[in-house]
């Protein structure tokens, strides 16, 4: 038996031994005399796994509030904002319509008006002819 | 007694001849409302206190815009019926038969070879109700009736304004007017 935990031991040593062969040398070890090196550092490890704690982290739970009423509350914030903000650009479009719309009216009157100022300004131009022979004159003195 | 029953009597008359007035100009716009070869515009009240709005919010803070402001809110409303597609002499004739049995005074006249163009109004109170033109020439008619509260200056000022703002847009530019060429 010593034979072959020595043969186990150097292979495991020269790293050459499998998982099957180190589980076969810890069960060698227990039963065999001597080897209290070896012993203490497989069967430590066992000892040691053994006396692992089982503690557990207590896992708290915290739940998670759904934030899906600040999707919607933007959602509609922009919603109305939208609607609002082309509101007022329609209002504006309108009132300039209107606005073209007078000044047109406005355009066509003044248009017609200035005509007939304009008719006047050939009675403007009479009030430098002071008298008729002026008004005539020149066509005799030619 | 009589006299009692005389004043509403007077009221009733006078509420009567207005209103035979009115009449006159809506039967001639009416009775051309559906004509294709017209084309009519009607700015109400509503779209003059938007015109108002817009110049408020839009223009500077000249003299021409606050006057131009000011002469807009006086406006109640712009009637225009025009064509350029009709004997604009026989539609003015027609125009004259029906306006002059009414309580209009000429304002200006300008008479030419072919054309004819009548400025006249309707007064009250002091203030001028309505403005009417009427203008007819070889292919193109052209009727405006503006109604309002405003005076002889504030007509001026429609004449004298020739920058005021938008006007361009109109005036004797490209665009044109549906004026008198």
């Amino acid at each position: 038996m010593n034979q072959r935990i020595d043969e186990l031991l150097d292979k495991y040593w020269d790293a050459e031994s499998s998982l099957a062969e180190e589980h076969e040398l810890k069960k060698l070890l227990v039963s065999a005399e001597g080897y209290s090196d070896e012993k203490a550092m497989f069967l430590g490890l066992r000892e040691f796994s053994n006396e692992e704690p089982s503690l557990k982290i207590p896992t708290v739970i915290i739940p998670i509030k759904s934030k899906n009423w600040i999707n919607w509350a933007a959602s509609v914030a922009i919603l109305i904002g939208s609607a609002w903000g082309w509101t007022v650009y329609e209002q504006k479009q309108a009132e300039q319509e209107a606005y073209m719309e007078v000044m047109q009216a406005f355009a066509l009157i003044q248009t017609n008006l200035s005509r007939g100022q304009e008719e006047m300004a050939v009675m403007n131009d009479l009030k430098y002819l002071n008298t008729t022979n002026q008004l005539f004159g020149n066509s005799i003195n030619k | 007694m009589k006299k009692f029953l005389l004043i509403p009597l007077l009221l009733f008359a006078f509420s009567i001849k207005v209103q035979a007035q009115d009449d006159a100009i809506q039967r001639f716009f009416s009775e051309y409302m559906d004509d294709e070869r017209f084309s009519r515009v009607y700015i109400s009240p509503k779209m003059m206190q938007m015109a108002a709005g817009f110049l408020k919010s839009n223009a500077g803070s000249d003299e021409d815009s606050k006057d131009l402001g000011v002469l807009i809110q006086k406006v109640k409303g712009i009637r225009i019926l025009s064509s350029d597609k009709v004997d604009g002499i026989t539609f003015y004739k027609e125009a004259m038969g029906t306006l002059t049995k009414n309580q209009y005074e000429d304002l200006m006249i300008v008479e030419d070879k072919g054309s004819s163009l009548k400025f006249m109004v309707r007064e009250e109170g002091g203030l001028v109700r309505e403005l009417m033109m009427i203008s007819g020439e070889k292919d193109d008619f052209t009727l405006l009736s503006m109604l309002g509260n405003f005076t002889y200056e504030d007509l001026n000022l429609l004449a004298e304004k020739t920058d005021i703002p938008g006007m361009d847009l109109y005036g004797k530019g490209s665009k044109g007017s549906k004026g008198v060429k």
